[in-house]
């Protein structure tokens, strides 16, 4: 088995970007990636474009875009955990030989949709037969998860506001921009009791690439191991809905877990479930959270969210030394976990 | 509206059936093939219960952008049935405003239309809801007056 270095990444700032395409937001983000190697796979997570743009076979359009000829050229599906499980194939790929280089894209292009329709995107990684049919919505289920953790584990809806709190503290240090307290964060508008409008990350546009080798390279980052697991969509017939059993699987399926976490929730109540479904496996409490805020301050971009933190890990310059980055979809049907190491830089 | 999906599901729908793990009676919207609780590998088409016991009551009116902010509101109730097994479903229109004083209470499992926009040549659809019984709602508004 090789080993699998991430040579660089490269994102756009998740933002509003009315001018572009999807196709040009992939190229934009992917471009200064191209001249470094000869990429012989490519694996593309774009899950919201056949939503939002009717655009089938998001891998012929990224390959098209960036004048791509590999052998593998994929789509990955895992709703907004994509990028996640795009970067977990790529890592298999790869260190078994079946390639040399790939590059690993994800992709979103929201700002083509009405408030309503980015709403509807959520929604679509639900269960549609069990729940969407149902009635029951993203935003509304996670209410209800929140009223019923804060019940049955007899914590303060604070905790919610605590956490998204805490992100948005790194977001204001890296960014320079002024923190936001939890108090602040309470008295924001409500939109799915007991979850206000903070609470859940903004849908933005925006594309990541990520650029990953097999073998021994001069690259200080490398992919160590990667896993996943999948959970009963449907959160109220799950046998625990609050044990995000799919996280803490996948957590111990990677081995020893560092205490630096880079998570990546579509809600807070997603992040608080999270943490405890890593603790309930290290028994200890991380050292570090989302070092750059992750989705709650610089907002999602659905299905790269994995790519813009493995992006953060690369970048960051403190003294740790490895990091679990985890991504889920659908309040938890789904979870990627992936643990980057630092070699000599 | 997905005509086709409705009239798939409409007998069971309107019936109001689940399918029951046949080892632990674990009830479930859809078919699988295993039981999410104990694995078992056979269920059967079985009544949902009518009655529930109210948790929580949220909803989901995201539209906030345009300030519109009961657009699309989706009022929603965490409900647990007798054998303590969890369901979540919308709460009927004539119960919304009320939905927080509902908690604790006990609801019916009822049949409603669904709120969904309806185009002009849509069939009418419907959907199970939880309601308060006419006795919970005069009991709720007894209290508010007293």
């Amino acid at each position: 088995m090789s080993d699998v270095a991430v040579v660089r990444a490269h994102s756009l700032a998740p933002d509003s970007y009315w001018g572009a395409s999807l196709g040009d937001l992939v190229l934009e983000a992917a471009a200064p990636l191209l001249p470094l190697v000869k990429i012989d796979a490519l694996f593309c997570a774009g899950p919201a474009a056949a939503f939002a743009q009717g655009q089938s076979d998001f891998a012929a359009l990224v390959a098209d875009r960036l004048g791509i000829a590999s052998d593998i050229a994929l789509s990955v599906d895992a709703a907004d955990a994509s990028g996640a499980a795009a970067l977990e194939l790529a890592w298999r790929v790869l260190r078994s030989g079946g390639a040399k280089a790939a590059l690993v894209v994800g992709a979103a292009k929201v700002s083509d949709l009405s408030e309503a329709e980015r709403i509807a995107l959520m929604d679509r990684t639900l269960d549609q037969d069990a729940e969407i049919s149902a009635g029951l919505t993203f935003a509304s289920q996670a209410g209800l998860l929140a009223a019923h953790y804060c019940r049955v584990r007899g914590k303060d809806i604070g905790v919610f506001a605590g956490t998204t709190a805490a992100s948005l503290a790194h977001w204001a240090r890296h960014t320079g921009r002024p923190a936001v307290t939890a108090a602040e964060l309470r008295r924001d508008l409500s939109v799915a009791p007991p979850l206000v409008r903070s609470d859940f990350a903004q849908l933005l546009d925006g594309a990541a690439a990520v650029l990953l080798v097999a073998g021994k390279v001069d690259s200080p980052w490398k992919i160590e191991s990667a896993a996943s697991a999948v959970d009963t969509m449907a959160l109220w017939e799950r046998k625990d809905p609050l044990a995000f059993a799919a996280v803490e699987k996948a957590a111990r399926s990677i081995g020893d877990i560092p205490g630096w976490l880079e998570i990546d929730a579509a809600a807070s109540v997603v992040q608080v479930l999270v943490e405890d479904a890593v603790g309930r496996v290290t028994k200890t409490k991380p050292s570090l959270i989302n070092v750059r805020g992750g989705g709650a301050g610089r907002g999602r971009v659905l299905g790269a969210s994995l790519l813009y933190q493995l992006e953060d890990i690369v970048a960051h310059d403190g003294a740790e030394t490895s990091a679990l980055a985890l991504a889920t979809a659908g309040l938890g049907s789904r979870a990627v976990a992936l643990k980057l190491a630092q070699g000599s830089r | 509206m997905n005509v086709v999906a409705q009239w798939r599901e409409r007998a069971r729908a309107l019936r109001g059936e689940y399918w029951a793990c046949e080892k632990c009676g674990r009830l479930a919207a859809v078919r699988r093939a295993t039981c999410t609780d104990c694995g078992h590998t056979k269920a059967t088409l079985a009544p949902a219960p009518r009655r529930f016991q109210a948790l929580y009551a949220s909803h989901a009116h995201a539209v906030v952008e345009t300030m519109d902010q009961v657009s699309g509101r989706c009022d929603v109730m965490l409900a647990k049935s007798d054998g303590g097994q969890l369901f979540a479903f919308p709460l009927g229109e004539a119960d919304a405003a009320r939905a927080k004083s509902l908690e604790g209470a006990t609801l019916d499992l009822v049949l409603r239309r669904k709120s969904d926009p309806l185009g002009p040549r849509d069939p009418i659809a419907y959907q199970r809801k939880l309601a308060a019984s006419a006795e919970t709602r005069r009991a709720l508004i007894s209290k508010k007056e007293g």
